[in-house]
């Protein structure tokens, strides 16, 4: 074990968190699933739960990982949210101003909780939630940090109503 | 070197050995930095409140997760080892109370031993409190459907008992049982002999749709801590310890993640409780929580949305960004859906909702309208009289709740101390203004000063009915439930059959509506769980698959069919819509005007409309049954002036004959 391991691995052992994820030429964005700080990155045409939020409107709560994103305790970053199906955009939101925490500088950025939505006006009946069932999307999600870095996802998964 | 790290990480990173018994606890050589949870109380002694065994080292100092948690959370979203904070009642009760302790030593099912130890009577009374049973989100519904014929509450997310129960205290009951909805086995029972029963199928519908609907919000168990706006605690520190929107930590603990939730914004219990805490909760419903704060839901769709409002883009309460707006108009010079006064002065919720009103006092009571005790005139006092402490100077609500943050200062001004702001607030006195040489306008005087027989409008009307500067709600909840799909439930944490979801139909920002409040006054009225239901069956139960069970199919105007509820047949009345008075918590200095309650001038037109005010209907908002004919969402009354539905709290309902006779019976003068 090399001392400088030793020193390098400290930060993580005392748990430091407070520092800033910073931004790299290549930045990169995760999707992902868990709660209470937990990030299982989704796999391709991964399983995620249609819910219906409380007095309307139904989407997909996604956790976003940043890599390469100026992150950190008062950083803001804007978060363009877009599903699309069998090349049609079934939604599309803009997230504005919200907070791209550094979970660890080596962990990187997140923003957990995020909800992609799908259109009120085409899929406000129950009918057409039922029939996203099962249906194949793709996430196309775009992180801007406060600098003008962005880094794009587009990643498919399987949308299931009900759990 | 490699035998040396462990040493050198003790060193280094601060663990040194802990303390022994009866000394500080070796928790903060770990925790330096965090922040002193009870200030001067239990200063650098975790265990007063956490347990576990502070003397030992980390291993042995926290309590071991349960050996039945990853069998507590199977089917639960992926999550840290050890994590509880989305778990609902019957899971926290199956972990156990050690453990619950150990992570939120406020949940009710540890605050007896950590804050019990010296708030006795809070520990004590919190948990049959409105905001712990949740009671007054299931009585309603289950009496405007027939399931039940009182206006008792009989169910609650945490089952509540109250051994020294008085029934003839208005409201109150004895017990309260959990709903739980049916499981698998349950429901292939139910279906065993064909479809079930309209009146059992309704039953196991509501069952469903109560308990995975309104499980979240309550303190008896953690809400699902997934979203931005969503995140809190459980127990006592539901509300004691303050969470900021993404619920992360902002406190000096170097071992507590920064960037994740679900943590406080510190480690700090606090009284000054901001109002975004309370609308962790309080966003729904009623949407007090956001019409305090001038915010209104959208998410209707294009057809519903102005071209101009103010939008906050932010994933807020679970819903995708845009949802909520605060202007309606961004392009005129005015908010039409401005804060509540209160808000705009910088005072929060905890500045009025003191005590009883938020604790409880041990009672269990139906619904929040019992075990709220505040009314306006408490501080501020009527047209006839200041607001009145009593021979020691201290101040009450009406039903004698002490409302500590009231006092008078040294010019006789009654004052309120704001508690996040500390600022002084003088509380206005109608009495005042309405003094011969007050500042009142005319209009004022006209309006609360007593006439020539003696009468002010403050007699008949609550201060909301005219100080309340907008209103929101939705008009109809189209509730489907659908036996193909599962559902995760919030009282038991378990996937069981059916998914259950409800829709609006419409909503209004300005349509008054007037009925009488539990103390005979005329108050703003509002529509209140307008459940129409339908249920579709799934081959798995032996119907076809999707099978419309409940409900009907009506034409969608465009060559096809739509699915409609059917209407609540209950009482009497084949349409049970509901209706409730509301404070909305809208108040404005500026009343409303003459004219929403009364007539302009003697014109048909002008009747009709200020009719509808008083519950005759507007022809606007028509909800459709599942036979295709049309119900007036805002109807309460026939023609006749007969009730088309009843009402669900005791004591509410249409203004009477008499007023509305003698409303409508005036035409102002221009």
């Amino acid at each position: 074990m090399r001392p400088l391991i030793v020193l390098a691995s400290l930060p993580l052992l005392a748990g430091c968190a407070q520092g800033l994820c910073t931004p790299s030429d290549d930045p990169t964005v995760l999707l992902g699933n868990g709660v209470g700080g937990a990030f299982e990155p989704y796999e391709d045409l991964q399983q995620v739960t249609l819910e219906s939020a409380p007095q309307g409107g139904s989407g997909v709560r996604v956790n976003i990982e940043t890599h390469g994103l100026l992150a950190g305790d008062d950083q803001l970053s804007d978060t363009q949210l877009d599903i699309i199906m069998d090349g049609e955009l079934a939604g599309t939101f803009l997230q504005e101003n919200t907070r791209l925490l550094c979970a660890d500088p080596e962990i990187g950025g997140r923003i957990d909780g995020t909800v992609a939505g799908f259109d009120k006006d085409e899929y406000g009946s129950n009918d057409a939630l039922l029939a996203l069932n099962g249906q194949v999307v793709t996430l196309d999600i775009t992180v801007t940090d406060e600098d003008g870095n962005s880094a794009n996802t587009q990643q498919d998964v399987t949308v299931v109503y009900g759990n | 070197m490699t035998k040396l790290l462990p040493l050198i990480l003790l060193l280094l990173t601060g663990c040194e050995v802990y303390g022994p018994e009866g000394e500080r606890d070796g928790c903060v050589t770990c925790h330096e930095g965090i922040e002193q949870a009870h200030g001067p109380i239990a200063p650098e002694r975790c265990s007063v409140c956490h347990g576990g065994d502070p003397t030992s080292d980390k291993l042995d100092a926290h309590v071991a997760v349960p050996a039945n948690w990853a069998t507590v959370r199977a089917g639960l979203p992926p999550s840290p080892d050890g994590f509880i904070k989305d778990f609902a009642p019957d899971q926290l009760d199956a972990i156990g109370p050690e453990y619950v302790r150990f992570i939120n030593p406020g949940d009710i099912r540890a605050a007896g031993v950590a804050c019990g130890e010296c708030h006795e009577d809070e520990v004590r009374t919190m948990p049959n409190s409105v905001m712990a049973t949740n009671a007054g989100h299931y009585f309603p519904t289950l009496l405007l459907a027939g399931r039940q014929d009182d206006r008792l509450a009989h169910y609650g997310s945490v089952a509540a008992t109250d051994p020294d129960c008085d029934t003839s205290i208005p409201g109150t009951v004895c017990s309260l049982e959990t709903l739980t909805p049916a499981d698998h086995e349950e429901m292939l029972a139910a279906f065993a002999d064909g479809v079930p029963s309209e009146d059992e199928l309704l039953d196991l519908t509501y069952r469903a749709y109560l308990s995975k609907n309104c499980n979240t919000c309550h303190q008896a168990g953690y809400p699902r801590n997934n979203s931005p706006g969503l995140y809190r605690s459980s127990g006592c520190s539901s509300c004691h310890f303050v969470y900021n929107q993404q619920g992360t930590y902002q406190g000096g603990d170097p071992t507590i993640a920064r960037g994740t939730p679900v943590h406080p914004d510190e480690h700090r219990i606090t009284t000054r409780i901001p109002a975004e805490q309370c609308a962790t909760c309080h966003f729904q419903g009623a949407r007090i929580g956001l019409l305090f704060r001038g915010i209104r839901e959208a998410g209707f769709g294009d057809a519903w949305t102005p071209p101009n409002p103010e939008v906050i883009n932010e994933t807020l309460y679970g819903h995708a960004p845009g949802f909520y707006f605060t202007d309606e108009d961004t392009t005129n010079s005015y908010d039409e859906t401005p804060p509540d006064i209160h808000y705009q002065a910088g005072m929060h919720c905890v500045d009025c909702h003191v005590g009883r009103d938020v604790h409880g006092d041990g009672r269990i009571y139906s619904s929040s309208k019992q075990q709220v005790t505040l009314r306006c005139e408490d501080c501020h006092g009527t047209p006839r009289q200041r607001a009145q402490p009593d021979a020691d100077g201290k101040f009450f609500t009406f039903k004698g709740n002490e409302l500590k943050q009231l006092s008078l200062d040294d010019q006789g001004r009654i004052v309120l101390a704001g508690k996040l702001s500390g600022r002084i607030h003088v509380v206005p006195q109608p009495f005042d203004l309405l003094a011969p040489g007050g500042p009142a306008t005319d209009r004022m005087r006209e309006a609360m000063a007593p006439n020539g027989d003696g009468w002010s409008h403050t007699d008949s009307l609550t201060c909301d009915t005219c100080h309340t500067s907008h209103v929101q709600y939705c008009i109809g909840c189209h509730v489907s439930m659908d036996l193909r799909l599962s559902q995760t439930d919030y009282q038991t944490g378990t996937s069981t059959p059916g998914l259950t979801r409800g829709s609006r139909t419409g909503f209004t920002l300005d349509h008054l509506l007037l009925g009488t409040a539990p103390d005979g006054r005329i108050q703003t009225v509002h529509p209140s769980q307008q459940v129409q239901i339908s249920v579709n069956g799934a081959t798995e139960y032996g119907t076809e698959d999707g099978e419309l069970l409940h409900g009907g199919l009506v034409d969608d105007g465009e060559g096809g069919t739509r699915v409609r509820g059917k209407f609540r047949e209950a009482n009497g009345f084949p349409v049970n819509n509901g209706f409730a008075p509301l404070f909305q918590h809208t108040s404005s200095d500026k009343a409303r005007e003459c004219s929403d309650c009364h007539r302009s001038d003697d014109s048909p037109e002008e009747l009709a409309r200020v009719r509808g005010v008083y519950g005759f209907g507007t022809g606007e908002f028509l909800l459709q049954g599942h036979d295709g004919t049309w119900v007036d969402g805002l109807q309460f009354l026939d023609a006749d002036g007969n009730d088309t539905t009843i009402w669900h709290h005791e004591g509410t309902g249409p203004a009477s004959a008499e007023v509305r006779g003698r409303a409508l019976g005036v035409v102002l003068d221009d």
